[in-house]
């Protein structure tokens, strides 16, 4: 990397780090470090929102996830607006009526405070675990491409976010969010338009759509009913809504970015900012990956963008296999550009016949090149049992660092950075909040002064920044990063989101009945996600279902018993 | 905390229908992207 990279890379996130601080200095009392005061306007409410929710994760994988397997996974979205509508609709009302500083305390006044804490915890072990993932992520990918040392990368990134998060709660949050979203979307644009620009002369912006379409990277939409199919427009529309309905309604890393709203009315404007800016956002960061698959049609690409998977079978038995795929994969390229450069000049001529056949020859060749990238992964898995053979995380980074210039290089590595810092710092500010109003304030039997709650809350969100490194520091990579988040959000999300639907909507179910079927429902869903019963997505409709009929069960089971309802 | 809190009345707002409708305008873009460019 280059002293300029390192300039624009340090000084932006310091810049962040140190105006999160200043800006945020001296909170008085728990209303102020919780609620920012109930000061937040919509805008600073809605960039809160999405900037926890993109992660860097968002970031690293999901172009990758386009240059692989197209952009499909855009569905997954399709459910969030929906969300966006019932939770203005049903939960901020309820929850700005009550004036609760978390998600869970209304879960108290509503059944009884076992259920308040069991969601608490609930909460605690998804979050604290995936607030782990949110650092660990991008420093194993960094660490890696880079040369960087894991630990150390890890160590860094938590420390930048305990800094102001610890100090200045949610408002230093919110305030760092709107700068750290502002560097991400410039980045990614320069990013776009940098690689539309790296195309051949002939090539333009609709040809390259033309390409990534011939190539089935714009198969966008899919309407069929496989449920073994994780993107379809159906299972983003239901399970993908689940999903939503209870992260932004139940998630007090959410919760709390709304909360913090001046009114109802603002809270409100901020997920509706967030409802209609959320899929073309998505959008927008997979047709970056589109066109990064594009430019790897004209330019050399490895056979793994690992680089410590092509590392690892280099250095083993399998070395002279390897290099013979990758002597197949530099002719395979060849051809590739050879057919692109055909199907180019067949779309110029717009002649019909010619296009269908230089597309099929593309598709053949793909086929080829999909086939070459197995087997080097088949020879990566037999060099290394632990290395990740898994490229989609690597695709985008690599993209970055050998072909962007000086300077974007070091912007990216600050949006992917920055995106690791605004999740990590809502996750960090809402496990504090939780541990300390749900479980110490709520349990402790001689109650104290604002200030020392306030301390506590601090020292709580200190405890879980440590916490975070610490499972970073021990973290093993799974299938695809972005989706081990959403299965470990899938395994809670559903229970957790039936209390609350219970709550709300069902007034004759009691405590009692909620309480025992929020525990069965949850050891059923981790049973259902270890047999592989269903898609993880769908895991979040089946607990949420599961755990309402239970507890309807219970309830009668209790009224037919005649047991006085405990409140 | 009382449970008489809980009741409030859901009032739909013009701004829910606007999500509603640039989303379904969102994903017919994307239909005519995606049969555009196959």
């Amino acid at each position: 990397m280059a002293l300029l990279d390192w300039i624009i890379l340090g000084s932006t996130l310091l810049f962040i780090v140190g105006y999160g601080v200043w800006k945020t200095r001296g909170s008085k009392n728990v209303d102020d470090y919780v609620l920012s005061g109930n000061d937040a306007k919509w805008w600073t409410i809605g960039l809160s929102v999405m900037a926890t929710q993109a992660s860097a994760i968002t970031f690293l994988s999901t172009p990758g996830q386009a240059f692989h397997d197209g952009m499909g996974f855009v569905q997954f979205y399709f459910g969030l607006p929906l969300a966006m509508i019932v939770i203005c609709l049903v939960f901020i009302p309820i929850y700005k009526k009550l004036k609760v500083f978390t998600a869970y305390e209304m879960l108290e006044g509503r059944f009884d405070l076992k259920t308040r804490t069991l969601t608490a915890f609930l909460f605690l072990v998804q979050r604290g675990l995936a607030a782990g993932i949110t650092i660990f992520a991008p420093s194993i990918i960094l660490s890696a491409v880079l040369g960087w040392d894991l630990r150390t990368l890890n160590i860094i990134i938590g420390i930048l976010v305990i800094i102001y998060t610890v100090s200045g709660g949610t408002k230093a949050v919110s305030v760092t969010q709107k700068q750290q979203m502002f560097i991400i979307m410039m980045g990614m644009f320069f990013a776009f338009f940098f690689i539309l620009g790296s195309f051949p002369t002939d090539v333009s912006f609709g040809k390259a759509l033309k390409i990534a379409g011939a190539n089935n990277k714009l198969d966008i939409l899919d309407f069929t009913f496989d449920t073994n199919n994780r993107y379809t427009f159906w299972s983003g529309i239901t399970g993908g809504f689940f999903l939503a309905l209870a992260y932004f309604g139940t998630d007090q890393s959410q919760v709390q970015r709304y909360l913090s709203g001046k009114s109802v009315r603002e809270s409100q404007l901020g997920l509706i900012f967030n409802g209609i800016l959320k899929i073309p956002m998505q959008f927008f960061i997979l047709l970056v990956g589109a066109m990064v698959f594009v430019f790897y049609q004209y330019n050399p690409s490895p056979l793994n963008f690992n680089p410590a998977a092509t590392e690892a079978v280099m250095e083993s038995e399998y070395l002279d296999d390897y290099k013979a795929l990758e002597e197949d994969h530099l002719e395979l390229e060849m051809e590739k550009r050879i057919a692109q450069n055909a199907f180019s000049a067949a779309l110029e001529l717009k002649e019909y016949n010619a296009i269908q056949q230089a597309k099929q020859n593309i598709i053949k060749i793909n086929e080829k090149e999909r086939a070459s990238r197995d087997t080097a992964k088949e020879l990566i898995e037999k060099a290394s049992t632990t290395v990740e053979t898994n490229d989609k995380d690597y695709v985008f980074i690599h993209f970055i660092l050998n072909n962007l210039p000086t300077g974007l290089i070091g912007l990216l590595l600050a949006v992917i950075l920055s995106a690791a810092m605004s999740s990590t710092a809502s996750e960090l500010n809402a496990l504090g909040t939780i541990t300390a109003l749900d479980l110490y304030k709520r349990n402790n039997k001689n109650p104290k002064g604002d200030k020392h709650y306030l301390f506590a809350t601090k020292g709580f969100t200190l405890l879980w920044g440590i916490i975070a490194i610490a499972i970073a520091c021990v973290a093993s990579l799974f299938d695809n990063l972005i989706q081990l988040v959403n299965i470990i959000g899938s395994i809670f999300y559903g229970n957790v989101l039936g209390i609350f639907l219970l709550a709300f909507f069902f007034k004759f179910v009691k405590g009692n009945a909620v309480f025992v079927a929020a525990i069965v429902t949850q050891i059923i869903v981790i049973i259902g996600w270890y047999m592989d019963w269903m898609s993880y997505l769908w895991l979040n409709a089946f607990g949420c279902v599961l755990v309402i009929i239970l507890a309807f069960i219970t309830q009668a089971f209790d009224n037919f018993l005649g047991n006085s309802p405990i409140e | 905390m009382s449970k008489d809190n809980m009741n409030t009345k859901f009032e739909w707002k013009k701004e829910y229908t606007i999500v509603i409708l640039l989303n379904m305008i969102y994903i017919l873009i994307f239909y005519f992207i995606m049969i555009l460019n196959n």
